[in-house]
């Protein structure tokens, strides 16, 4: 096993890995699946996948990034590490000299998450779209829709519960 | 639990003079909004068709033909999807008037189906209001022994920012001030009617037979004519009174209120308490807190509010003059 | 081995074949028990012998002799303090806790000297034991492994004894534990040596009077590249199962092989490549920080009374000298 380490991970992830993404090939296969998403990533920089895989090859292109800000393109261990992983070897040098540049004072999570709408009808696939964060694409907030939800009968109850409490509070203050 | 409570406070209580117990009540009003309906649907001798503009799911507009005097806006949503079906609560016609989604359609229009997760669900939430204060009243007339009068007041229009729901009625038991325990029995028997998935239908009847159908509540008897003269200062032009029925239970309201009891969550009885009023001397007044099935709340948020729904709601009192209160 | 061969005559009247194979195998092998200090000298200055900088991938095949600056090399306190690990796994974890042992770990370190050893070191250990004579036990071998993070970290010390292997297992933290010596200081190619105990008994003898190596200051620790070849089969573990690298597995028949591999849940050439697993499995640099700055803190502790001793004893000899002087004037 490699000897690289990097800071802390800022993502949400399991304790215990997703062993199984693809139905035959077996964990070779697994980590086959998701060095495809990686390179996909790195090239396109905003992917739609079933969220399974995707939440899982998040962790590790969030972590070939941390190694490759730590390390830089001239360490031994690195470069194999990013051979192995990056399928596409024309994004190796994409990876080292515009990427890591773009999050050299960016501590937090280089990858974002959308949450897509499941299609009807359809088989039920949980779908999210994936990028990495200050790309060159027109943003997916300006698509989002702005509409709130303060309305809805249990905000209404929620508010008036807070305005309540507020008042109450206010007078025990006085007393 | 709740029985033996009852008994117990059972000596102190008087009785009214008249030797109807409550589920005979509720059966002769059964019976005559039954008789009635079928007496209007037979005044339709002629079935004509009518063209409706049914906004659909994806905003499209579908146009079907229906019949007069017939045809919900539930049977329109039949023809379009199942989901329609099941979380619109009111039908909006013209873009004007709220429509209930099981009151026939009298003439050509344009509709468009409300549910709660809307933008601004504002009319859907007073009709679940509104609703579930008619509920209460279905639970107090039904959930006790017959031996025990109940006598029905009203209940105040929605208001959402107080917290909860509410229904004056006497109860007629003297000294009684219930436990949990039997507040939850009162919850528990709303998620069987939700389970029946019951349907609100509705009738505009005459006075005349309002005032048959009301006989044995004289809180009711005294409300049917305010109600009348406050529609006449409103300048509506038909003298009739709408009259909601829910399962076997038969009450006043002028409504919109929602499509079927499915539509409903959780739904709690949270307390009950004595109140002083002109006209009716003390009476009781009965607090529930619900949230509809089609909104998720957390267990310990919703607890809060049933918190606060147990305190005293500082609504309007019962009283004959109150014009604000009979419109309800 | 000394002891073998005093008593060579006696045994050859007994089982003189089995005697004379043994012997001839280790001639053939030309197998020393201890080596002299100039082949030990010329394997440091070797390409071999020089670890890599830094820690990466595969580092110890292709070492880079231009990037070894030793003088300049910060200290992996990663691989020196193994013991002020905690437990990667994160529900095993309380920071409190940690922080606790950790001083009382250090407590434990000002009271005896305890040395920078790995895996594959040859040490030696005192222990005082009431029943022994001299009330102190010395026990000398090599380190075969090291175990449990933290206060309950221990190591494992093997030997082979009048042709029998022990192994003792001592707590690091033990407060009967006398002193801890490191007499070669050295790594081998596995991080786990439990497979001497599957291996010809030469591979861990060891003579209680083996005479410390002393490395130059400011040299990278060697590392040893010896292979070890098993006995046959049985074994105590599926060793031809784990991935090791310093051992000659004796031949396997070309069917079994392959259906161990197969059906191996322990060959995984992937997992060196997988990162989530190597994280979940290591600390990761921002909680390693704190120990390092604790680490740091009591290095200099030490450094500064190291100081004060030396300089007392400075003082000490300066006493004696003007004593010596009016001797002299005398005569």
């Amino acid at each position: 096993m490699s000897n690289l380490t990097a800071g802390k991970l800022l993502i949400p992830y399991s304790r215990l890995a997703r062993k199984k993404i693809t139905k035959f090939t077996g964990p070779q296969g697994r980590i086959d699946k998701i060095r495809g998403i990686i390179s996909d990533l790195l090239r396109l920089e905003r992917i739609e996948i079933p969220n399974f895989v995707g939440y899982e090859s998040r962790q590790y292109a969030e972590r070939l990034i941390d190694l490759a800000k730590k390390y830089g393109d001239k360490h031994e261990g690195m470069m194999e590490m990013a051979d192995y992983w990056i399928i596409e070897k024309d994004l190796i040098p994409k990876l080292f000299q515009v990427i890591v540049p773009r999050y050299e004072n960016k501590l937090g999570p280089y990858t974002q998450v959308f949450k897509l709408p499941e299609e009807y009808p359809g088989k039920g696939i949980k779908n999210i779209c994936m990028e990495l964060k200050d790309n060159a694409l027109p943003p997916i907030q300006a698509a989002m829709s702005n509409r709130t939800h303060n309305n809805s009968l249990t905000n209404i109850l929620i508010d008036a519960y807070k305005k309540d409490y507020k008042f109450r509070t206010e007078q025990n203050k006085f007393n | 639990m709740l029985s033996t409570r009852l008994i117990k406070a059972w000596s102190f209580t008087s009785r009214l003079v008249s030797t109807m117990t409550n589920t005979e009540i509720i059966q002769h009003r059964a019976r005559l909004f039954d008789e009635e309906k079928s007496r209007q649907l037979k005044e339709i001798e002629r079935i004509e068709k009518i063209e409706v503009i049914v906004e659909d799911q994806e905003n499209k507009q579908v146009k079907l033909i229906m019949n007069k005097d017939l045809s919900t806006p539930f049977n329109c949503a039949m023809h379009l999807s199942e989901i329609l079906c099941k979380r619109s609560a009111l039908a909006l016609v013209d873009g004007t008037s709220l429509w209930d989604m099981n009151y026939p359609l009298k003439n050509s229009c344009s509709l468009k189906f409300l549910h709660f997760k809307d933008e601004d669900p504002f009319n859907v939430n007073l009709a679940y209001w509104r609703s579930c204060s008619f509920i209460l009243g279905y639970l107090i007339e039904t959930a006790f022994k017959d031996k025990y009068f109940v006598d029905l007041c009203s209940f105040p229009p929605p208001d959402i920012k107080s917290g909860s729901f509410i229904y004056d009625a006497k109860l007629n038991i003297q000294n009684w001030k219930p436990s949990k325990e039997e507040l939850r029995c009162l919850s528990i028997m709303v998620s069987k009617l939700v389970a029946q998935k019951l349907q609100f239908e509705k009738l505009k009847i005459s006075p005349e037979i309002a005032m048959k159908m009301f006989k044995y509540n004289k809180f009711k008897l005294e409300q049917i004519p305010a109600i009348l003269s406050i529609q006449k200062s409103k300048s509506e032009s038909d003298n009739l009174i709408s009259v909601y029925k829910l399962g076997d239970y038969v009450d006043i309201s002028k409504g919109p209120m929602i499509s079927s009891t499915e539509m409903i969550g959780r739904f709690e009885v949270t307390n009950i308490f004595d109140i002083e009023t002109e006209n009716y001397g003390q009476i009781q007044r009965i607090q529930g807190i619900s949230i509809p099935a089609q909104l998720q709340l957390h267990y310990w948020t919703f607890n809060l509010l049933a918190e606060r729904a147990a305190k005293l709601n500082s609504a309007l009192k019962p009283t004959l003059l109150n014009q604000n209160r009979m419109s309800n | 081995m000394f002891q073998l061969y005093e008593k060579i005559p006696y045994l050859l009247a007994r089982q003189p074949n089995a005697l004379k194979q043994t012997i001839q195998t280790i001639a053939a092998r030309n197998y020393t028990n201890t080596v002299p200090n100039r082949i030990l000298e010329k394997a440091r200055r070797s390409k071999l012998g020089a670890a890599a900088k830094g820690p990466s991938v595969g580092s110890d095949e292709r070492p880079k002799l231009e990037q070894a600056e030793y003088s300049q090399a910060e200290r992996d306190y990663k691989y020196i303090y193994p013991d002020f690990l905690p437990n990667p796994v994160y529900y095993f974890r309380d920071k409190i806790r940690e922080k606790l042992e950790r001083i009382d770990m250090i407590n434990r370190r000002k009271q005896i000297t305890i040395p920078e050893f790995y895996v594959g070191s040859i040490m030696a250990v005192t222990v005082s034991d009431p029943y022994a004579p001299g009330k102190s036990n010395r026990f000398v071998g090599i380190c075969i492994r090291r175990d449990e993070y933290g206060l309950k970290h221990s190591f494992t010390l093997r030997n082979v004894i009048d042709g029998l292997g022990v192994e003792i297992m001592y707590d690091l933290y033990n407060p009967t534990i006398r002193s801890i010596e490191v007499l070669k200081l050295e790594k081998r190619l596995d991080d786990n040596l439990s497979y001497l105990q599957d291996s010809p008994p030469e591979y861990s003898t060891i003579p209680f009077d083996f005479e410390p190596v002393k490395l130059l200051p400011g040299m990278k620790v060697p590392v040893n590249m010896t292979k070890v070849p098993l006995k046959n089969k049985p074994w105590r573990h599926a060793w031809d199962r784990k991935a090791l690298r310093g051992v000659i597995l004796p031949e396997i028949k070309r069917y079994q092989h392959e259906e161990y591999m197969n059906s191996s849940s322990d060959f995984k050439p992937y997992e060196k490549w997988d990162l989530m697993k190597n994280y979940r499995e290591t600390i990761h640099d921002d909680d390693h920080r704190e120990i390092v700055q604790d680490i740091k803190k009591f290095e200099s502790e030490i450094t500064d009374k190291q100081e004060i001793v030396t300089a007392a004893k400075k003082l000490v000899r300066t006493r004696h000298i003007p004593k010596e002087t009016p001797s002299n004037e005398k005569k």
